[in-house]
């Protein structure tokens, strides 16, 4: 069972403020989602499949040669100071 | 003694990220991976800016290095390499999760369990354990207008966003301050060496500490940007903890920054814990497995690394074992002292000049670079001008009886100055040596005239006035006596300082 706290604590790492009668909502919520997961626990999957790897190619890199990228990208910012994105100042 | 529990042990451990500098892009684009002095942003495309629907793609000379870097520091390479995601939310993180590695289900960060020997301790010799060492990629940066605490909001510099960085994790080996400067510095003659990364880079080699006494709690200092003061943070730390432990106050886990204006650590607010940061593997990197033969391909492929240096430098040119580890732990210094034995074949005569006299020359000297115009001040335009020749006609000139080490070491100044070869300035000292007062004077005066800010800085600052020095030479094509030269310009600032602005 997900408890209030937890959510409280997720929604701090997440740094987003949620309002106290939604915590109950979400906690219900994420219990669903797990109880989801730990059916695919009861799957029986032999030993030699590792659930931990997500990919079956393997040993896919490029060469060190660099390309530049030449779109504007802070077209896509919102907010912006000269050629700097401007974003919330966090607490260090 | 009375045992106080303040006198408990200290542990120390170290995480050190590298940045992969030879690298011409960075680690999961192909973005150039040379950030430095660029306009804020200009460095950067949909993958490292983190745009939905991009997919990263490794760069295979990044493994490389970190494999040989894993092979140097004595590690066992994992058999199958794969990445993590560490999640956290923060503005120099674009996608809010920083690809790395982690040793949650196997090994599978690039090298485990390896080691490096401090030799050089006093005589004895001490093993400091190396946990692991992984790939990961570098966060962009923050800018403030003003101050940090004064700005409304943080500005955010992508440039150096997804820089392919190496961080080793020692185990807390270390029970000096002492010993973690030895291991960075040994660290740093390794990454030479190998030429993967040049330490002398800004931020190309960042360290976090963590530092206990006793069975109190562990203590993370992070923020620290420069080696000089790693060693100073970590004294700094335990002289906090010991100030505590023994008034009987708690000693609590957790994260410190080092502030360097201050020389303090202080208390960072953010409170993530290990569990916060939900790794989990990176499904859109396939792993790589790396076999046997691979890596003693890549073995062979390494360059000589400083132990095997040392021990070449005592067998071949018959040095002793701490002037060759002075030699080789700066590469730059073991690479001029073997090209100087081509001109002079008195290695041991050569090896004392550039481990006393040039080497004393660049630490009382070598760090004032004021205008960035590599003028003067810096260790490169030394080095630009001190060539091997150079080194070995001074060894050559002293050993024959012909100049005196004190004259020489004027000489070592002449030739900083004015890069003129060593015999060509005797020469020129025995025909007609500047040394009338008048004569100098005007010299001294020009260069005052020209330099005005670097002579006002020569008020509070040694190393201004070296390079005001090293002005005068100049002009005096070599000429000048330093000596002379070097009372006139203190006089002049001595005058300056009387008489006030
Ligand atoms: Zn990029």
């Amino acid at each position: 069972m997900v408890g209030i706290e937890e959510v409280r604590h997720l929604a701090y790492l997440a740094r987003i403020s949620i309002k106290d009668e939604e915590l109950r909502l979400y906690a219900e919520q994420m219990d669903e989602i797990l109880a989801y997961f730990n059916m695919l626990d009861e799957l029986n999957v032999s030993d030699d499949v590792e659930p931990y790897r997500m990919c079956r190619a393997y040993n896919e890199m490029r060469d060190d040669v660099p390309v530049a990228f030449s779109d504007n990208v802070l077209s896509n910012a919102k907010n912006t100071k000269g050629r700097f994105i401007k974003a919330p100042k966090m607490s260090s | 003694m009375t045992k106080m529990s303040s006198d408990a042990r200290v542990r120390i451990g170290l995480e050190i990220h590298c940045q992969l500098t030879a690298l011409r892009s960075k680690l999961f684009c192909r973005c150039s991976a040379d950030y430095r002095g660029k306009e804020p942003n200009t460095n950067v495309c949909p993958v490292c800016l983190g745009m939905p629907g991009t997919l990263p793609l490794l760069n295979r000379r990044a493994v490389e290095y970190a494999i040989m870097l894993a092979l140097a520091l004595n590690c066992k390479i994992s058999k199958r390499i794969t990445f993590y995601r560490k999640n956290y939310f923060y503005p120099d993180l674009p996608k809010n999760f920083q690809i790395t590695q982690y040793n949650a289900y196997e090994h599978a960060s690039v090298g485990v369990d390896g080691s490096l020997v401090l030799d050089d301790l006093n005589g004895s010799s001490k093993t400091i354990r190396i946990r692991r060492l992984q790939l990961e990629e570098d966060p962009g940066r923050l800018a403030y207008e003003g101050s940090i605490d004064t700005a409304n909001y943080a500005l955010v510099d992508y440039n150096r966003a997804g820089v392919a960085l190496v961080e080793i994790v020692t185990e807390p080996d270390f029970d000096e301050p002492s010993e973690v400067r030895l291991f960075l510095n040994r660290l740093a003659s390794i990454l030479e060496h190998l030429g993967i990364c040049n330490p002398a880079l800004e931020g190309a080699v960042r360290c976090d500490a963590n530092i206990s006494i006793g069975e109190h709690a562990r203590v993370e200092v992070k923020n620290i940007n420069s080696f000089k003061d790693v060693e100073r943070a970590v004294a700094f730390e335990i002289t906090r903890q010991r100030s505590l432990a023994s008034r009987g106050i708690e000693i609590r886990g957790e994260t410190r920054h080092w502030d360097d204006a201050r020389r303090i650590t202080v208390q960072a607010r953010m409170k993530e814990e290990e569990e916060d940061y939900r790794y989990f593997p990176e499904p859109d990197i396939p792993s790589i497995v790396v076999k046997e033969e691979d890596v003693e391909a890549l073995r062979a492929r390494m360059p000589e690394l400083p132990y095997a240096r040392v021990e070449r430098f005592v067998k071949v040119y018959s040095l002793s074992s701490d002037t060759a580890r002075i030699l080789v732990n700066e590469k730059h210094l073991a690479d001029l002292f073997e090209a100087s034995t081509k001109y002079y074949d008195n290695a041991r005569s050569i090896a004392n000049w550039i481990v006393t006299d040039l080497k004393g020359y660049l630490e009382r000297y070598a760090s004032y670079d004021r205008n960035s115009k590599g003028d003067d001040g810096s260790s490169n335009s030394i080095f630009a001008k001190v060539t091997p020749r150079h080194i070995a006609e001074l060894a050559m000139l002293v050993d024959s009886g012909k100049i005196n080490r004190v004259t020489a070491r004027q000489i070592l100044q002449n030739v900083v100055a004015s890069g003129m070869l060593p015999s060509a300035i005797v020469q020129g000292m025995d025909a007609d040596m500047l040394s009338k007062k008048d004569e100098l004077e005007s010299i001294v005066n020009r260069v005052i005239e020209e330099e005005r800010k670097a002579f006002m800085d020569a008020l509070s600052n040694e190393k201004a006035l070296n390079y005001l020095l090293g002005k005068v030479m100049r002009y005096s094509n070599g000429r000048a006596d330093p000596k002379l030269a070097l009372s006139m310009l203190k006089e002049k600032v001595a005058d300056k300082s009387k008489g006030g602005k």
